[in-house]
């Protein structure tokens, strides 16, 4: 071969070929080219034979898992068919409140490293694989759930009490949900997305955004309630169909959320439902940081009805008063607003089943009034 | 420029470097933003940032065929014969009456009518059916022993349902669009007279003894502005042509079957409507509690027969009492789960059992008819202590979630889209149309579920416009299946309501439901003009504020937009079939079209009609400030409004506060800038709407 009349310059005495040997060497390019391509065959055939493998070791079907209580510890246990169950994370010091992901192969529960650490949230492939903490609350962080959305759910303990968060499904972006004042206990997700919670011993339901927070309608709980998996009553793996999603109306720039309430003489309460019209003539609101303290005070209209823009991610509580500030009914029920929530009420601890009046309440005809905030009452 | 490239060569290369990076952090950083900010607009992380598909206005559709190309059947309604070994089914998708052997479960033979067909029935003997062809503002009379359409008599705008007078010697027709019904002379075939029924009348029936029609309406009547809905079932002496009563449901709309039971029934005769309750007056916080729409069931007396319903069962406005002739109401949603679009009603011959089908829930419900008159007479009807005084319209039970427990006695999983139903004359089987499933089912009364299902020979394959009708029909996508899109746009026109949507804010920016109809090409959307395109519309903002659950994924979202745009608007009774114009009409289009008032003086561009009201679809897509506003808005600007078909709306300004196109200048506009029309005389006002009535 000739190129040009470098000839000699060109020639490899290598090969035997027109080449310079040195950087524009093409037959060391190739060789380069050959090697690197080599290389990139064998990690492509690692990566393929590694991912089989673990593939194989983490899907071995259907897992049964199981809490035990071994040596005073819970641990989560798994097992394969009839085989007896071994700890599902060796590693951990403990495990608990399992819960398996919508497509059946990976488990979300609340797992200690230490018997002096907090629990956290962890997640691993349904063999056990893959094991990876999510959580770093200050707290100790338990019944993890998976949200239709991808994330999770989880509970963190806040002294007396606990709040609900959420995170995206690698543990990033916490997001407090809840500010409820007494621990929410039970957690877990209807079909229809909301959470179902244990309140102060009353089951109630809120959104996966921490908005709506009420109690229950219906024959809803406990029959929905998910009960945790124990040596009697393993829990399997499988695909389970996911819940129906949230688009969530939560605005974190926005101060401020909006609270109404239809007609406030709509109770089961006999001493609400009793009252003479008219006699309600004020809301009072409270919230509690840490100790209470009242909010505002604001008009109930003659129609029962009443509308304010409250702060939001504060607990709050609402008293009806007559025309002397008399109290008249009191909620004992602490509750709270999330960011542009607008929050609706039927009326005052009124029968669950029944469906809101279709009129227009008078409160609506003006303003909602602003307690607590800026420009708002006092 | 080689020695320049040679010595700078090193800094250019680390300048593009440093260029690079910074536009790949850039774009990563845009991209992490768009997917936050879709993120945080759906609730949803399906969702992957699209710009051109939200903000775009009218830029990206899916590409669809017309809806005339999909040889989909669409059974609408379906009618036994006499000896039950028949059954008649309307396909309006293929503008035939389908002749089906049930017990074979074979369509027999096929025979072409008019346009959409809906309604149908079947003569005494037998020897005659006869549709209402919707489209074509006819009725087909069917020989059925030859099995061609026998005669076709023209009847009112839009009718949708049929209905045999005693001997049958006259047909009523329920006539949608022209709010009327046609009682024909079947001997000459003539239109005898037009009685008025409420608004949008969707089904007619007939009594056992054929003595009185019974005419649901599916829109609510006029109401004073931001006051509850009322429902109309006219009932008509069919032997005299009168209307004999108007019986009315407060608080309720969507009337769009009725059924009458037999005498025999161990009970008062007694018919039952199906019926929407909505919650349009109340802000739209939430869907939990049947915040939003409930469905339910009305159960009335037959004329001088009057039932024993309980007070607590029956709703009237507030501060009025019940009378014997109040209907009952009792809603059919469970506490927790809600069964959107009751459709269709039927009463098996004993008057035992009854059964509902519900469209958007791809539901049968069955009724125990014992049970029900239990509830609507006994104490159950009571409610709780306290709450028959605190409710306004002393309607405890009307707005009780869970009482269908105590008579509903299965739910039946059907084909998409349940829609008409049909009794066999031994009273064992309930035939189902199933719309948009292309079949009939066949239900047992016995065992409460389908035991057969019919094919009637529509396409194996769905098209992306049919999965968006489905999609579009279905309430799954909304919070506890309480309502579809079409609980508000049936037909994809619009359901007359005014609503308080949070969105806006709680009491103010009250909007009108608008019409679905040609919609396609007037973007942007909504009145605030905030929805630039229909992946926006129906995506983001319709699963924030409206059906409160998860949006709908990518490939749903698309076959919805698919059936939107393809939504065709119902033909035009104002236009001569010639596309020429009356001379009212021509006067009304250049008074329409004029750039000077009546003393010669040049109007501004923007007080001319044409200007803002232009183009194809009569909008200009912009937002204008013409001093439409009333006291609960806080903005100025509304979206110019298309203008296509603009006769069939109920209201009139974007919170439909006008009650007719008179009143948009003569008690909202008077100071004259929604167009210059103070100088106009009354006739002149009546030409100009008489021409937009064209459009």
């Amino acid at each position: 071969m000739v190129i040009g009349t470098n000839e000699k310059q060109w020639m490899c005495q290598r090969h035997k070929r027109p080449c310079t040997g040195g950087a524009k060497c093409r037959c060391r390019r190739r060789r380069i080219g050959r090697a690197r391509l080599a290389t990139l065959a064998a990690i492509a055939t690692a990566v393929t034979v590694l991912g089989a493998a673990r593939w194989a070791v983490s899907a071995p079907g259907p897992v049964l898992i199981s809490v035990q209580t071994v040596g005073g510890v819970s641990r989560i246990m798994a097992a394969h068919g009839s085989e007896a169950g071994s700890p599902f994370a060796p590693s951990l010091y403990a495990e608990a409140d399992p819960e398996v992901s919508f497509d059946g192969k990976r488990i979300l529960f609340a797992g200690k490293r230490g018997a002096g650490d907090t629990w956290q949230v962890w997640e691993s492939d349904r063999g056990g694989g893959g094991l990876r903490q999510l959580t770093r609350a200050a707290g100790d962080a338990s019944q993890p759930h998976y949200l239709p959305d991808g994330k999770i759910l989880y509970r963190v303990a806040m002294g007396a009490t606990n709040a609900l968060y959420s995170a995206e499904s690698d543990g990033a972006k916490p997001t407090r949900l809840t500010y409820n004042v007494d621990p929410l206990q039970e957690t877990s997700i209807l079909p229809d997305g909301r959470i179902l919670a244990s309140l102060s011993g009353r089951w109630c339901t809120l959104n996966q955004d921490g908005t709506g927070i009420s109690p229950v309608t219906g024959d809803l709980a406990p029959a929905h309630h998910a009960e945790a998996p124990t040596a009697a009553t393993p829990l399997a793996t499988a695909p389970r169909p996911v819940p129906t999603g949230h688009a969530s109306v939560i605005d974190p720039t926005k101060k401020s959320g909006k609270l109404f309430c239809l007609n406030s003489y709509l109770s089961d309460k006999a001493t609400v439902a009793g009252l003479p019209d008219g006699a309600m003539r004020r809301v009072r609101v409270w919230t509690r940081s840490p100790q209470e303290k009242i909010l505002g005070e604001a008009p109930i209209e003659p129609d029962g009805s009443f509308a304010l823009e409250l702060p939001p991610n504060v607990p709050l509580r609402v008293d009806a008063l007559d025309a002397g500030g008399k109290v008249l009914a009191s909620d004992p029920v602490w509750l709270w607003l999330r960011p542009n929530e607008t929050r609706g009420c039927i009326g005052c601890h009124e029968d669950r089943d029944l469906t809101p009046e279709n009129r227009v309440p008078d409160a609506i005809r003006r303003l909602p009034n602003k307690l607590g905030l800026e420009g708002g009452a006092r | 420029m080689r020695r320049f490239l040679k010595r700078w060569k090193k800094v250019l290369i680390g300048g593009f470097a440093i260029c690079l990076f910074a536009f790949l952090t850039a774009a990563a950083r845009l991209h992490a933003w768009g997917v936050d900010h879709v993120q945080q607009m759906t609730g949803d992380t399906r969702w992957q940032p699209d710009c051109l598909k939200c903000h775009m206005q009218a830029g990206i559709q899916p590409a669809i065929g017309s809806r005339h190309e999909d040889p989909y059947r669409s059974p609408a309604q379906l009618a036994l014969s006499p000896d039950g070994r028949t059954l008649y089914v309307s396909a309006s998708g293929c503008d035939k009456v389908l002749v089906v052997d049930p017990q074979a479960g074979k369509v027999q033979s096929e025979i072409p009518v008019g346009r959409h067909p809906f309604g149908i029935c079947v003569s005494a003997s037998g020897d005659r059916a006869f549709v209402a062809n919707r489209w074509s503002g006819t009725v087909c009379e069917i020989d059925t022993a030859g099995r061609k359409v026998a005669r076709t008599f023209p009847v009112g705008d839009g009718p949708i349902g049929v209905a045999l007078g005693a001997g049958g010697h006259k047909l009523f027709t329920a006539n949608y669009w022209s709010n009327d019904i046609s009682v024909v002379d079947l001997a000459s075939g003539q239109e005898l007279t037009r009685l008025p029924a409420g608004r949008s009348p969707s089904c007619a029936v007939a009594s056992p003894d054929g003595s009185r029609i019974y005419v649901g309406n599916q829109l609510s009547n006029p109401v004073p502005f931001r006051t509850s809905p009322v429902g109309e079932v006219t009932v008509v002496d069919a032997n005299a042509d009168t209307v004999a009563e108007r019986r009315t449901f407060y608080n309720a709309h969507m009337i769009e079957s009725v059924a009458v039971s037999p005498a025999a029934a161990g009970h008062e005769p007694f018919a039952l409507a199906t019926l929407v309750r909505p919650k349009n007056l109340v802000p739209a916080a939430q869907v939990a509690r049947g915040w939003m729409i409930t469905n339910g069931m009305g159960i009335m007396d037959l004329a001088g027969q009057p039932v024993r319903l309980a007070s607590t069962a029956q709703e009237v406005p507030a501060g009025s009492n019940p009378t014997p002739a109040t209907p009952a109401q009792v809603l059919l949603d469970d506490p927790n789960y809600f069964y959107a679009d009751p459709s269709n009603v039927a009463i098996t011959p004993d008057g035992k059992k009854a059964y509902v089908s519900h469209s958007g829930a791809d539901i049968v419900t069955a009724i125990d008819m014992d049970r029900l008159w239990g509830v609507v007479e006994g104490d159950q009807a009571n409610g709780r202590k306290g709450e028959r005084r605190r409710i306004a319209a002393d309607c405890a039970l009307c707005n009780r979630l869970g009482v269908s427990k105590a008579f509903v006695t299965a739910r039946i999983k059907t084909a998409p889209c349940p829609k008409g139903m049909a009794v066999s004359p031994d009273g064992r089987y309930v035939y189902v149309a199933a719309r948009l499933g292309d079949k009939v089912q066949v239900i047992s009364t016995e065992q409460n579920a389908v035991v057969r299902t019919i094919d009637l020979g529509g396409p194996p394959t769905e098209s992306l416009r049919r999965r968006g009708e489905r999609l579009f029909h279905n309430a799954g996508h909304t919070f506890q299946g309480q309502f579809s899109c079409r609980s508000c746009h049936p037909d994809g026109h619009m359901d007359g309501l005014i609503y308080d949507l949070e969105s806006n804010g709680l009491g103010i920016n009250l909007v009108q439901n608008r019409s679905l109809q040609l919609v396609n090409g007037t973007e942007p959307l909504k009145w605030s003009g905030v929805s630039t395109s229909f992946y926006r519309q129906c995506g983001m903002r319709f699963a924030a504020f409206i059906t409160r659950a998860g949006p709908f994924d990518p490939d749903d979202l698309n076959a919805l937009v698919a059936h939107i745009i393809s939504i065709e608007p119902y033909p035009n009774i104002h236009r001569r079939p010639d596309g020429t114009l009356t001379d009212a009409q021509k006067r009304g289009k250049v008074i329409f079209e004029r750039t000077v008032d009546t003393a010669g003086k040049p109007l501004p561009p923007l007080d001319r009609c044409s200007t803002c009201h232009s183009g194809p679809k009569f909008t200009d897509h912009k937002l204008h400030d013409v001093d439409t506003a009333g006291p609960m808005d806080t903005r100025r600007k509304f979206d110019t409004a298309h203008l296509v078909n603009v006769y069939q709306h109920t209201g009139f300004l974007h919170d439909g506060r006008a009650a007719t196109m008179e009143e948009i200048w003569t008690k909202y506009g008077t100071s004259n800038r929604h167009g210059a029309v103070n100088d106009l005389q009354k006739e002149q006002l009546n030409d100009l709407i008489e021409y937009l009535k064209t459009l």
